[in-house]
This record gives structure tokens, C-alpha cells and sequence, in this order.
């Protein structure tokens, strides 16, 4: 469900808390006219209800710091929402199905107004109502066009089956059924307000998950052959499928290029991003970085060594380009950070440590966040002290902290430039300025899974 | 009967340290795909090499989690599905890749779905996952019983889902609280874990790295009738 303009949706109350920095308005110039939105993705709870939600609302400053009331823009999304490179859009993804097939609704959130700008509607004949769909927005690194790579999968041999519970001994019914995925594309225009598509890739039996990229040219999609489906058993392990790397020209459901990649598996949970320098860059188990040349598909890998540490607990591990070409990849369950230059062969420049923090994965996916320039990096303080911390990414060294005892979940920074921390429990968002100075604290009722 | 867990891949070094400073274990739980490090499945190579290992620990079996991308476990059945026939799959391999492997010989092996602390945990989602795994047939049987990691007492949405009356059939919670620090698994401490209202806890994470100690493993135990080992993959010989 998508609401037409946030004047329609539901206030969400808010706690004004910002009365410690409205001393600072009298005296601060005005802000600049086209401020942008926030948004707060999530789902309410703790009881049951609704699937995932978003939520928008202009973010306070030092100099301006006005109550914040995250309003609400969509529910029942098919989808995590995707933004745009520019920052300027946000895509949001819903899918209806029904007897006559499925629809799939593309709704393009303008960053300034929190309003629709753009919706497209993408029919997907033949699709059955019991099939399940997901749908993965990638915005092209010029923010003209939205690939969607679809995976319906399609039940068969649906049964009843009943298993034993091992401790009562009794049984229970439940539901079974084969289930079978493929792989569609369709690419969403911008400018034309159309789509192409969908072109049915003719993958079956594969798996649903699928890692995803996009230049300004192409798509770039690791997708892997279902192996219990094509395997021949035990005993045979050159029966395993391989991941496959397949690049279609954006717009297009016909591939340039296909090749065998690592072995990795795709998920679509490996950082991904198309390097200024030429070639995509993937992150796996890591501290690896696979780097697939845009023209040939070849691959070349790189360890970065200050990322090499064993841990018993996963962490949330991210990689985002910087500004000047050069990539900030980082773990936080090992309290680590490293700028490496894909232009030199993934040279290690810099390496920031900080305290590991108490919730290095879960919840926001935040875990650290880059200002605008790439020059400071902000990370969730260490599991004692909690609050947040800045390092300088240049040098490593500690810049600005902030503790009150609190052990945020997620951290942000704000095309304002005001940092967004987030909470597991009301109030859930908490702002800051760049230097970390408190501007004050508001409230949504969604458990926040990822801000943008 | 209590034994270790790992996001790292399990290696001589950390077998031996880990034997050394806590005892012998009678399970290893090792992560499968999707996951955010190092998949067990990653390679048949790196199978073999991870169950040899957990063979010569001398708790030779082998239990499965999946840690798929948190903010995915907010969002839709459909989503919830895709990550479960990759953790399936992920299974399967590993059964395919390493001769000796066997399935439970109860034909009941628990499939974790990691859920940590400040993640939201959707009824949709849930419902798409583990209704996957509960009505998965391998090998003529349906071997695949679906239970959650979470830490109940946290404040996203965990126990209220699997809780539910909506809810597709969860076997069990793994708790991740409360820690405890006995840094032992020859002499676990006495049961205190954190539980939902409806789904029993089987397995407690008592002792964590970085909260009880540094090694890179954490320390589980089931609950009393709850025989882990007996609810995973049997490494029958070396690889």
C-alpha cells in the first residue's frame, strides 16, 4: 500500500526533545529551501501485523532543530526500499497477485517533497497466485534507470505431510509442496516513465537469491543453479553447479557476457559496488574482495589483510565507494575499518580500529556510516561505553565521541549531514551534528530495520 | 551435553585451542548460507576440512545455522522463502560433499535461523522460512525442523512471532541470554536461559566470545532431554 503524499498517512506522534537546542535557532540562519526527506524502513510490533513499512520526515539540525514527525509513505512492501546514487529517490517495490497473474508496482519517492515523482505498473501474466516473488530494485550509477531482478518460484506437488515432535512423540500437519525458482529482469526508465520487460531469463531450477549490481551500462547478476536439483548425490562433487556471472546491457534481457564466477554463493547479502576505476568489486567472507572486469567477466581477488581476523560472531560487514575513488570496507564484529584503492590493487591506505561494538549485526543495517566527503567515518561505540564515535579516515584517529550509556543499533548520516543514531526502544531515533553534539531525540513506531 | 559454535571456519588452530580451553565439545554448530562470513558450504574443499576437524574434536556432529541479511528478516514470505532454499541447499551440499556425513538418525535435524538482538523478525518472513523447511522432502523424509536464535527478552519482535497461532511450526528457540561465563563444556553451568512464553528453549548460548573470554567460538548447551548432538549432522568417520 502506497499513499498518494505524506499528507494522507498517519502522524506518528513524536516527542519533542529538542528544547536544549532551540538556543541555537534564534541566532542560526535559515536552512537551505530544498532540505531532504529521511526515511525510516521497518515493521511495528511487537505483536504480529503488518509486513515492512516506510516512514518519512525532514531531519532537525543544530541550527534548526524543529520536532521531528516520521509520517507514513508506504506498507506491505515487497521489498527493502533501494536509493538512488544521487540520494535524490528512494524506490519502493509492492506486489499484488491474484487469479489473473501478478503486478508488480514500481513507486519512485522524491527525497525532497516525500511524494511520489514517478510510479510505473509491470503485469507478470501468468504468474500464479500461490508463487512467490521478490523483487530486487538496483538504480543504474547514473540514477536513470531501475533494474528489477525478479525470482518467482512456483509450487507443485502440494501435500500434507505430518512430522513427529521428538520430545512429545505426537504428531503435526503441516503443509509441503516442490517448489521451483527462475530468474526474470525489467527495467524501469525514469525519464519515459515506462518499463521493458519482464524478460524471463529461462534459469529454472535456480536459486532464488541472487547478488546484483549495476554500472551506467549494464546489470551485473550472480545467480547459482539450484544444486540439490541438479546434483546426482553423494559422491560426486563435480556435479556441483558454479556460480555464474552474467552481464545484460541495461534494458535488456539478453546477456553480452556469461562466466563462471567464484564459488562463492550468491545471497544477495555481499556488498557489491561498481568501482570508479573500472570493474565491480563483490565482498565475500569478509575480507575478500572479487573484483570482475566489465568487459571480460575475468576475476581477480584480493584479501585485505587488517580484515583477516577469526570471530566467533558475525558481523555486519560493509563496503561503500568514498568520493575520490578509493572503498571503505568494514566490520564492526572485529572493530575494524579499511580504505583500500582499487585503482592499486586494493592497497590498503588507512586503517581505522575502534571498540567492537555491542550490536556488531542486527537490526539497522547501519553499522557505520561515511559523511558526505568521505573524510570522517562514524561507527557505534565499544560494548562497554556504548554512544558513538568519529575517526578521521585519513589517519585513524579519534575525532568526536559521544556516550550517555546508550548502545545504539544503527547509525546514519543524513544528506543534511546530521547523524542519525538508532535505538532498539522508544525513543528509537536520536540526532546529532557532525561533531556529535546531541540535537535532541524523536520517535517512530516501526522496529527501524534501515534508514535511508 | 554442551559444545561450541562458530561464525569462523573450524581449523586445526581453533579446534585445539578451543578443546584446550573448554574441553572436549559434543557438537559443533557452523554456519551455512546465507550467511556473513565464511559459509561452511563454501567449497567442497573447505567442507571436508571443517568436518574433519569436528571429527577429531572428538564431538563429531555437526549443527546447522544460517545467519541470512538481518534486514531481510523484516520483510515478506516470499523473501523468508528465498533464503530457506538457500539454507537448504546450502545443507545438502555439505551432505553431498562429505562422504561419511549422515543425517540425524532420529531423521530430526534442527536448522537454526540467526536472529540477532536488535533485528525485527516478521510473521511473513517467518512463515515463508520456515514453512520452507518444514515441508522440504530429502531423501524420501522431511529431516528439515526449522527453530530460531533470537534473544527473547530483546525488544524487536521474536517470541511473539514464533509464538503466534499463525506462525508455521517453530521446534524450538536457541537463546542467546543469559550469559553466564562457566568456560566450560565438560562442566556446563546450571540451566538459566532466557525463554518465549509458548516455544521452549532447546539450546542456550551460555558464554560468549568477547563477553566471557576471546576465544573465537561460544558455548552452548541443551536443554534438559535435548540431546544436541542428536539433532545434527553425524561426521560418522574422518572425511
Amino acid at each position: 500500500m502506497l499513499t498518494g503524499s505524506m499528507g494522507v498517512a498517519a502522524l506518528i506522534a513524536s516527542r519533542d526533545l529538542f528544547a536544549s537546542s532551540r538556543a541555537l535557532a534564534a541566532t542560526a540562519p535559515p536552512a537551505a529551501p530544498a532540505a531532504r526527506h529521511f526515511f525510516v524502513y521497518g515493521i511495528p510490533g511487537p505483536a504480529p501485523g503488518p509486513n515492512s513499512s516506510v516512514q518519512a520526515a525532514l531531519p532537525p539540525a543544530l541550527q534548526q532543530p524543529a520536532p521531528v514527525a516520521p509520517v507514513q509513505v508506504a506498507a506491505q512492501l515487497a521489498a527493502l526500499p533501494v536509493q538512488s546514487p544521487d540520494q535524490a529517490t528512494l524506490a519502493l517495490a509492492t506486489v499484488a497477485q491474484g487469479s489473473a497473474g501478478a503486478t508488480l508496482t514500481l513507486t519512485l519517492i522524491d527525497a525532497v517533497s516525500a511524494a511520489a515523482r514517478s510510479r510505473g505498473v509491470l503485469p507478470l501474466p501468468g504468474v500464479p497466485a500461490d508463487a512467490s516473488i521478490t523483487v530486487t530494485p538496483v538504480f543504474s550509477a547514473d540514477s536513470t534507470v531501475v533494474a528489477l531482478v525478479l525470482a518467482i518460484t512456483l509450487p507443485s506437488n502440494a501435500r500434507t505431510i505430518t512430522k513427529v515432535n521428538p520430545l512429545t512423540g505426537g504428531t503435526v500437519a503441516l503443509p509441503g509442496a516442490t517448489w521451483t525458482s527462475y530468474h526474470a529482469l525489467a527495467y524501469f526508465d525514469l525519464s519515459a516513465a515506462s518499463f521493458s520487460g519482464p524478460f524471463d531469463l529461462a534459469d529454472r531450477p535456480s536459486l532464488a537469491l541472487s547478488t546484483a549490481a549495476a554500472d551506467s551500462s549494464d546489470l551485473y547478476l550472480w545467480t547459482l543453479k539450484e544444486p540439490a536439483a541438479v546434483r546426482s548425490g553423494k559422491g560426486d562433487p563435480g556435479s556441483a553447479p558454479v556460480p555464474q556471472l552474467t552481464v545484460y546491457p541495461l534494458g535488456s534481457g539478453t546477456a553480452r557476457l556469461a562466466t563462471a564466477a567464484s564459488s562463492e554463493w550468491p545471497t544477495g547479502g555481499e556488498p557489491v559496488v561498481p568501482l570508479a576505476a573500472g570493474g565491480i568489486a563483490r565482498l565475500v567472507r569478509g575480507r575478500d574482495v572479487e573484483v570482475y572486469s566489465a568487459s571480460t567477466g575475468g576475476l581477480t581477488q584480493v584479501t585485505l589483510g587488517s580484515l583477516a581476523i577469526a570471530s566467533a560472531k558475525p558481523g555486519a560487514v560493509s563496503m561503500r565507494a568514498r568520493p575520490d575513488g578509493t572503498v571503505l570496507v568494514a566490520d564492526p564484529a572485529i572493530g575494524r575499518a579499511v580504505v583500500a584503492d582499487p585503482a592499486d590493487s586494493f592497497r590498503e591506505v588507512s586503517v581505522i580500529s575502534f571498540p567492537a561494538p555491542a550490536l556488531p549485526i542486527g537490526g539497522p543495517a547501519g553499522k557505520i556510516a561515511l559523511s558526505a566527503d568521505g573524510g570522517v567515518v562514524y561507527v557505534l561505540g565499544g560494548a562497554g561505553a556504548g554512544g558513538l564515535s568519529a575517526y578521521t579516515v585519513a589517519t585513524g584517529a579519534l575525532t568526536a565521541s559521544y556516550s550517555d550509556g546508550e548502545q545504539y543499533s544503527g547509525v546514519y548520516v543524513l544528506p543534511s549531514g546530521t547523524v542519525l543514531a538508532v535505538r532498539t526502544a522508544s525513543p528509537r531515533l536520536a540526532f546529532f551534528g557532525a561533531s556529535l553534539a546531541p540535537i535532541g531525540t524523536a520517535d517512530t513506531d516501526l522496529n527501524v530495520t534501515a534508514v535511508f | 551435553m554442551a559444545g561450541f559454535d562458530t561464525a569462523s571456519t573450524v581449523t586445526s588452530s581453533l579446534r585445539s585451542t578451543s578443546d584446550s580451553a573448554f574441553g572436549q565439545p559434543a557438537f559443533w554448530i557452523r554456519y551455512f548460507s546465507p550467511c556473513y562470513y565464511t559459509a561452511i558450504n563454501s567449497s567442497s574443499s573447505n567442507a571436508n576440512a571443517e568436518c574433519e576437524q569436528i571429527w577429531s574434536s572428538g564431538g563429531h556432529y555437526l549443527g546447522c545455522v544460517t545467519t541470512p541479511t538481518q534486514s531481510r528478516l523484516s520483510g515478506s514470505s516470499a523473501e523468508g522463502q528465498a533464503d530457506a532454499v538457500t539454507f537448504v541447499n546450502a545443507m545438502i551440499s555439505v551432505y553431498d560433499d562429505v562422504g561419511p556425513l549422515l543425517l540425524p538418525s532420529n531423521g530430526i535435524l534442527y536448522c537454526w535461523l540467526d536472529q540477532e538482538a536488535a533485528t525485527s523478525l516478521s510473521l511473513a518472513y517467518w512463515n515463508g522460512w520456515a514453512g520452507y523447511l518444514n515441508g522440504y522432502e530429502f531423501n524420501g523424509a522431511y529431516p528439515f525442523f526449522p527453530g530460531l536464535y533470537c534473544n527473547p527478552n530483546s525488544a524487536p519482535p521474536n517470541c511473539s512471532i514464533v509464538d503466534s497461532a499463525s506462525a508455521s511450526y517453530c521446534w524450538g528457540v536457541w537463546s542467546s541470554e543469559y550469559q553466564v561465563c562457566k568456560n566450560s563444556v565438560s562442566s556446563p553451568p546450571a540451566w538459566d536461559s532466557e525463554s518465549c512464553a509458548v516455544v521452549a528453549t532447546k539450546l542456550w548460548q551460555y558464554a560468549d566470545q568477547g563477553v566471557c573470554f576471546s576465544n573465537d567460538v561460544d558455548l552452548d548447551l541443551g536443554a534438559s532431554g535435548f540431546n544436541t548432538a542428536s539433532y545434527c549432522f553425524n561426521v560418522s568417520s574422518n572425511p
